[in-house]
C-alpha cells in the first residue's frame, strides 16, 4: 500500500496514535484511539481533530482540510501498527454520522484490493456481519489481521 | 531494508511520544464504544470462514 500518509506518533503500547493533517485549512492534530471493549481482543478505533488549547478530542469536527485520502490511509497504516502488536485484536469502526461511516466506506473501496490482502472485512448490516459491497452502506466495520 | 522498501510497507515506522499516554485508558468517544458494545451484544463476534 505504496500511498502517501501521514507520519504517526503513539504511546508504548500503541493504542494511542496522533499525526498532523496538513491541509488548506492548516496544521491539524488528529488523535487516533484504539479503546478495548466489553469483549477481550475486541476494541474500537476512532479518530478525531485534537483541540490545541484544551487539548479535547472532537470527532464531529469536519476538517475538509483537502487531505482525506491522506488521512484515510493514515488511519489504514495505524490499524496495521497496532495490529502488528495486537494480532488476535478485532477493530471495530463507525462514524460519528451517516456521512462519516459513509466516508468510511468509500475509503475501504478505495483500498480494497490492498485491505484484503491482510485484513478480515465484516460489514455491520442491521443484525448481521456481510461481505464488504462498494455499493451498500453499512453501520460499522470490523476488521481482524489475517494469517495469525 | 531501502526506503523504497520502508515505503512499501503496511506497517508504518512509528515514533514513541511517552506524552501521548494521557489519553490512554480514556474514555475519549463514549458515544461509539457504546455502539461498538451494541453492535456486539447484538450479533457477536464475525464469523471467520475456515477452509
Amino acid at each position: 500500500m505504496n500511498l502517501p500518509r501521514y507520519a504517526l506518533k503513539a504511546e508504548t503500547d500503541l493504542t494511542v496514535f496522533e499525526f498532523i493533517s496538513e491541509g488548506s485549512k492548516g496544521s491539524i492534530a488528529k488523535l487516533i484511539v484504539f479503546t478495548e471493549t466489553n469483549l477481550k481482543d475486541f476494541y474500537n478505533l476512532a479518530f478525531g481533530d485534537k483541540d490545541a488549547e484544551t487539548e479535547k478530542i472532537n470527532d464531529k469536527t469536519v476538517s475538509n482540510n483537502g487531505d482525506t485520502d491522506k488521512v484515510l490511509a493514515t488511519v489504514v497504516s495505524a490499524i496495521f501498527a497496532f495490529t502488528d502488536k495486537y494480532p488476535e485484536a478485532w477493530v471495530y469502526a463507525t462514524g460519528s454520522t451517516a456521512s462519516r461511516t459513509r466516508l468510511y466506506r468509500m475509503g475501504i473501496n478505495k483500498y480494497f484490493k490492498d485491505i484484503e490482502q491482510e485484513l478480515h472485512i465484516f460489514c455491520e448490516f442491521g443484525d448481521d456481519w456481510l461481505p464488504f459491497e462498494s455499493e451498500r452502506d453499512f453501520d460499522g466495520y470490523a476488521v481482524k489481521r489475517k494469517n495469525y | 531494508m531501502t526506503i523504497e522498501e520502508l515505503k512499501k510497507r503496511k506497517t508504518p515506522v512509528v515514533v514513541i511520544d511517552k506524552s501521548l499516554a494521557k489519553y490512554k485508558g480514556k474514555n475519549l468517544f463514549p458515544e461509539k464504544l457504546a455502539k461498538a458494545n451494541d453492535a456486539l451484544k447484538r450479533i457477536g463476534l464475525p464469523k471467520i470462514a475456515t477452509k
